[in-house]
């Protein structure tokens, strides 16, 4: 069952109090009504009484019972009285009109003293009430006496002649009292009625913006934050200022909703971002070590190759020696060479995981370029005559760099044993140490460098070979038979070249030979700030 | 017939092979082992699988897949030993699968299976 809602609990508490506050009102006037209508009754009956005994004293005097009696009647019956009766002071009956039958006192109290009077309550044995007002009648000559103290006297002296007693009945009191009554309780209602519909529309306008607070909170509870509360935004009360601060909260809710939104939008984003940097790094990762297990295969493919060769000739030599000794010599000399392949196999390799690793200890100097490059030349000038090939070096400037000598040595050592390797016998091989300065003075400025190129007049290596020949054991595709190598010696090369800051390339057109060069950036720090530091010192001296 | 890249695997694996009795013809490399394989029609072949242009494993099914050539044993000689290849060496159809560095006395022991029967 619903309950009933503010507006009607309030209608039904005012109406109650009202109705309450009424029913008290109503009685209270009712007594107090009673009381004055009593009084004023009871008031004018005593004049009545009064003025009675004022005019027939005499008659009361003579105590003519007939004659009392007609003029009791009248009086009763002119002044619609209940009844009258005279009575002398012993209390025998002069005259009396029709009394109610047992007719006899409520209370021996008296109900209220007037001036002259006595006023009591009577019940009859029909159960009617009556108001009886007792009048002494009293001996003075005139009886016209209206002084209180003498008339008292005279009662109390026993000179009263006797006591006139006049009856009212209370019904007719009582009936103009509920006629009061029916006429007040129609209007009172009306305007208890009158009063709780003003409540209620007043309580509805109050009511109304808070019902729509209700509806509003539930629809921002299930999501909906658009809504703003109409009614009763403009109000004066507590009520309007529920109103506004329930649609500033709202409001206040859209924007942190929107900026929770954005900021999600933005995580979002975040996230996706990161997973694929994340995808792309294991992609890395993944192709880094598919390149490492193929590295290892070929390692292992390397390292078996001559272990074969050895193995097998070994054997041979062993088991079923050849009667031939040059061929044992030849044998024998095969397992030679294939363990120095060995051996420079593994040292290459060494190098260069020391290389790439980090753990190979490099000696820094600053040098001439031309020393390692002039060192590694003479080394090869024996190997270059036995093949009748003629080797140049064409070194004009100095040019001071900062590099390990040893590994530059290394790196122009692999260049030239390769292209002895493929140059004909009376070919030409030629190295040349150039200085770049782009400034043309000192060696001041980024971007200077020196080249040392090894040229041949070889077969030269195919376009599409070109960018691989730096790989590990990559072999070209027209690389003669025979033309043993570890296949790590360009790779070494290019590692040692890069640590050094600078680049390593081949140039070659197909049956014209191959260039390969290399570059080092030129130690120009040192020279760079002792020039400057001169320079100013001359500053200053201007 | 022998068909590898490497100079002194065939000229050690040819002294075998005389040794044994048998003739011996080698190649350096697939395209080279074909040709010889349609002109010489030889009874055996020693494959090495990794070699310039065509390996040892296409040379082998291009053996086992003519009419003509089917019947001749092939030996696989690799330098890569991995369960994988060997189960590609079969794959591809060939007799025997042996890895580097190999056994002389095994190569012997081999050939007189396949070409004579018995050991």
């Amino acid at each position: 069952m619903r309950r009933p809602g503010i507006v009607a609990t309030f209608a039904i508490s005012s109406a109650a109090i009202l109705f309450v506050l009424g029913i008290a009102v109503t009685a209270y006037s009712l007594m107090q009504i009673r009381s004055v209508l009593y009084d004023e009754a009871q008031r004018r009956v005593e004049a009545q009484a009064l003025n009675w005994i004022e005019a027939n004293t005499p008659q009361i005097v003579l105590a003519n019972a007939d004659v009392l009696s007609r003029l009791i009647a009248d009086f009763a019956a002119r002044e619609r009285l209940a009844y009258a009766l005279l009575e002398d002071p012993a209390g025998r009956v002069l005259a009396q009109t029709t009394v109610p039958a047992d007719l006899r006192s409520e209370s021996s109290d008296i109900v209220a003293t007037t001036a002259r009077s006595r006023v009591y309550g009577m019940m009859a044995a029909d159960g009617v009430h009556y108001l009886e007002v007792a009048t002494p009648v009293s001996a003075s000559g005139t009886g016209m006496s209206r002084d209180l103290s003498s008339m008292f006297s005279i009662v109390s002296g026993g000179q009263s002649l006797a006591t006139l007693r006049v009856g009212i009945d209370t019904r007719e009191l009582e009936g103009r009292l509920r006629a009061l009554v029916w006429t007040n309780a129609p209007l009172y209602s009306g305007l208890v009625l009158l009063a709780v519909v003003i409540q209620v529309v007043l309580m509805r306008r109050l009511v109304r913006p808070i019902a729509a607070i209700g509806r509003a909170a539930r629809s921002v509870a299930a999501g909906d934050l658009s809504t703003a509360v109409a009614p009763g935004a403009t109000l004066e009360n507590e009520v309007g200022e529920l109103v506004r601060n329930f649609n500033d909260m709202v409001a206040r809710l859209e924007e942190n909703r929107t900026d929770m939104q954005a900021l999600h939008a933005g995580l979002e984003h975040k996230v996706w971002e990161r997973t694929a940097q994340l995808e792309a790094l294991n992609a890395k990762l993944v192709e880094a070590d598919r390149l490492k297990s193929e590295f290892l295969s070929t390692v292992s493919h390397e390292f078996r190759t001559p272990l074969t060769s050895i193995k097998a000739f070994a054997e041979i030599l062993l088991d079923a020696p050849p009667e031939d000794r040059q061929q044992r010599q030849r044998f024998l000399g095969i397992i030679d060479s294939e363990s120095d392949r060995l051996t420079r196999l593994l040292s290459d390799l060494l190098d260069l995981a020391k290389i790439e690793s980090g753990f190979l200890e490099w000696r820094f100097a600053e040098i001439d370029v031309r020393e390692p490059v002039q060192q590694a030349v003479a080394a090869m000038m024996a190997s270059a005559r036995a093949k009748d090939i003629s080797l140049e070096l064409s070194a004009p400037v100095s040019c001071q760099v900062r590099v390990d000598g040893d590994r530059i040595q290394q790196v122009v050592n692999n260049l030239l044993s390769n292209a002895l390797k493929f140059c004909p016998e009376g070919g030409r091989v030629s190295v040349s140490v150039e200085c770049f300065e782009p400034r043309g003075r000192t060696c001041t400025a980024d971007g200077s460098y020196a080249r040392v190129s090894v040229s041949d007049t070889g077969s030269g290596i195919p376009q599409a070979d070109l960018p691989r020949i730096f790989d590990r054991f990559f072999r070209g595709s027209n690389v003669a038979r025979g033309v043993k190598g570890t296949g790590l010696g360009l790779a070494i090369s290019r590692e040692i070249v890069l640590r050094h800051g600078g680049e390593i390339w081949a140039e070659s057109e197909p049956g014209r030979g191959s260039v390969f060069r290399f570059t080092v950036p030129l130690a120009a720090v040192k020279d760079n700030a002792a020039t400057a530091n001169v320079s100013e010192e001359w500053g200053h001296h201007e | 017939m022998i068909c590898d890249d490497e100079p002194a695997i065939c000229e050690s694996v040819s002294f075998i092979v005389d040794q044994e009795g048998y003739e011996a013809v080698t190649a350096e490399d697939g395209d080279e082992g074909l040709r010889l394989i349609r002109t010489s029609a030889p009874d055996l072949v020693l494959l090495d699988v990794m070699m310039p242009g065509m390996t040892g494993f296409e040379l082998c099914r291009e053996i086992k897949s003519h009419e003509a050539t089917r019947d001749i044993y092939v030996i696989l000689l690799t330098a890569a030993g991995q369960e994988r290849d060997r189960t590609d060496g079969y794959a591809s159809g060939a007799d025997e699968y042996m890895t580097k560095p190999f056994s002389p006395r095994m190569l012997r022991q081999r050939l007189h299976e396949l070409l004579d029967g018995s050991p």
